[in-house]
């Protein structure tokens, strides 16, 4: 078999330089879409009309769709959707026009948000609200209750889904390769069809993506370790 | 002082208090004893407004709060009055036995940490919980749990103490426990309203047995006027109902 080693250290420094892209593509959706889920969790569990049915369609779109559909949806409908919108239907806007790297940034903050919604729910509804009841009694105000008492302990209820949705992203971002997007997938993939080397390429980046994953695991399990025992608990 | 005038709440059409008028003078110790359902911890809720009351008036000493108009103000004034002690203890689970006794102190109260620290440690002394100060509620027996839940109470110095069946989640062993830390407490003078279906308890403890049943104080007066003397016939019922046959040897 011929393995080309060469081409393996020579495909390395392409990899890493996609690094950054891969990170912000994961941790920007990751925390922007925490802060959205969580106004679409507490629109949820107040109930509000309207607001509730919406966020429902929305979660379970999100949540259906594969991520590789998702991005070619974008890649050509949104194009033709502000075309429709904003000049008629002519073909003004193609996808040249837009900041790739910007709408797959905005992409994955959607899809992270219904799936981060949906976690931050089940968090906060696994508080003990009588908890709530006793702050109240002893003056203390809903919003000071909220931010002391309850969202602290639906943190550690959360954390193990949350850095699972991360990890489970970190992987996903690869897909961005279909919008032409430069991620460590992107890059290893240019290498493997310029120098006909696909294996040693998709070996290369199969290896980022492990390491990185591991990584990662390890410091999220000690976050967690860590966020347990502030409520006398041990894993 | 505390005075509830005509009181009344309904869940739906359900008319769960029904014109309730009841005054606690300060240092005295009143128990509400009743047969299930019949309003007593809808009565305690009202009184700090965690149920809101249709009708009437809640007075704890400078402050009457009218169901009619009660601002946001008015509410949170009767919650700072009042100190209330649940069934199910109700501790943060995410602070530390002298986190819980402490927070509401530095945060509603404005105390420093270091005057509530020393406040925390001093009534966590007094319910004998000093030696935990550093756990979580989730490593404390329910017993214990109370006792800190009665220290993060106190510790906030309330005109009154509201109490809603502080020892029926518990068996008899820590039932016990407790009770002693409710004697305690009552011996500094605290002033108390207790539900509870543990009579022996309440005979000896309260200066007033307040007896309710459907939504209405039937009766009120010493352990003994009610225990050996009831009036009215419900409260002989209810009284015959809990020391069947024999229920003079009690008294
Ligand atoms: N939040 C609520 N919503 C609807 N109904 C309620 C609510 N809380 C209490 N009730 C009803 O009000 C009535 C009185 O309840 P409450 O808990 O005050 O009785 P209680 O005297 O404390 O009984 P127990 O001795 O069993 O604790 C009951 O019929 C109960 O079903
Ligand atoms: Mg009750």
């Amino acid at each position: 078999m011929n393995f080309s080693w060469e081409f393996v250290l020579d495909t390395i420094k392409y990899v890493a330089m996609a690094i950054p892209m891969t990170m912000l593509l994961t941790f920007i959706p990751v925390t922007v879409g925490l802060m959205l889920g969580f106004l679409l969790a507490v629109t949820r569990i107040r109930k509000i009309p309207v607001l509730t049915q919406i966020i429902t369609v929305y979660n379970s779109f999100f949540r259906s769709i594969p991520l590789v559909v998702l991005f070619f949806l974008v890649y050509y409908g949104l194009p033709k959707a502000i075309n429709y919108m904003f000049h008629d239907g002519m073909r003004v806007v193609s996808i040249k026009h837009l900041n790739n790297n910007a709408v797959a940034i905005v992409t994955l903050i959607l899809y992270a948000a219904a799936f981060l919604g949906e976690i931050v729910r089940g968090a906060l509804s696994s508080v003990d609200m009588k908890q709530k009841e006793a702050a109240t009694a002893l003056g203390m105000t809903g919003w000071q209750t909220y931010i002391r008492i309850i969202i602290p302990q639906a943190i550690i209820v959360a954390l193990p889904n949350y850095f699972n949705f991360v990890l489970a992203l970190l992987k996903g971002t690869s897909v961005v390769f279909t919008i032409s997007v430069v991620d460590m997938m992107s890059a290893a993939k240019l290498r493997a069809e310029y120098g006909y080397r696909y294996v040693e390429a998709y070996v290369l980046v199969g290896f980022f993506y492990i390491v990185f994953s591991i990584l990662f695991s390890r410091i999220f399990l000690a976050i967690e370790r860590n966020a347990k025992r502030h409520m006398g608990q041990t894993i | 002082m505390i005075k509830v005038e005509g009181l009344s709440k309904s869940f739906n059409d359900n008319k769960v208090l029904e014109n309730v008028d009841l005054t606690i003078e300060n240092g005295e110790i009143v128990s509400i004893i009743g047969p299930s359902g019949t309003g007593k911890t809808t009565l305690l809720r009202c009184i700090n407004y965690l149920e809101r009351p249709d009708k009437g008036k809640v007075t704890i000493d400078d402050l009457t709060v009218d169901a009619d108009n009660p601002s946001k103000k008015d509410i949170h004034g009767l919650c700072l009055r009042s100190g209330m002690v649940f069934q199910s203890y109700n501790l943060f689970h995410n602070k530390t036995v002298l986190e819980n006794v402490m927070e509401a102190q530095v945060i509603v109260k404005k105390r420093s940490r270091k005057e509530a620290r020393e406040r925390a440690l001093e009534e966590l002394k007094k319910v004998g919980m000093l030696d935990w100060k550093d756990h979580y509620p989730s490593q404390l027996s329910g017993g214990q749990q109370q006792r800190v839940a009665i220290a993060r109470a106190i510790s906030m110095d309330p005109s009154i103490l509201l109490l809603d069946e502080p020892t029926s989640a518990l068996d008899p062993e820590l039932t016990k426990e407790v009770q002693q830390t409710i004697r305690n407490i009552a011996k500094d003078g605290m002033t108390m309203l207790i539900v509870t279906h543990e009579i022996e308890f309440a005979r000896e403890l309260c200066n007033r047995i307040v007896f309710m049943d459907e939504g209405h104080i039937v009766e009120q007066g010493t352990p003994k006027e009610i225990f050996s003397n009831p009036k009215e016939e419900r409260t002989k019922k209810f009284i015959q109902f809990l020391f069947p046959q024999d229920y003079q040897i009690y008294i």
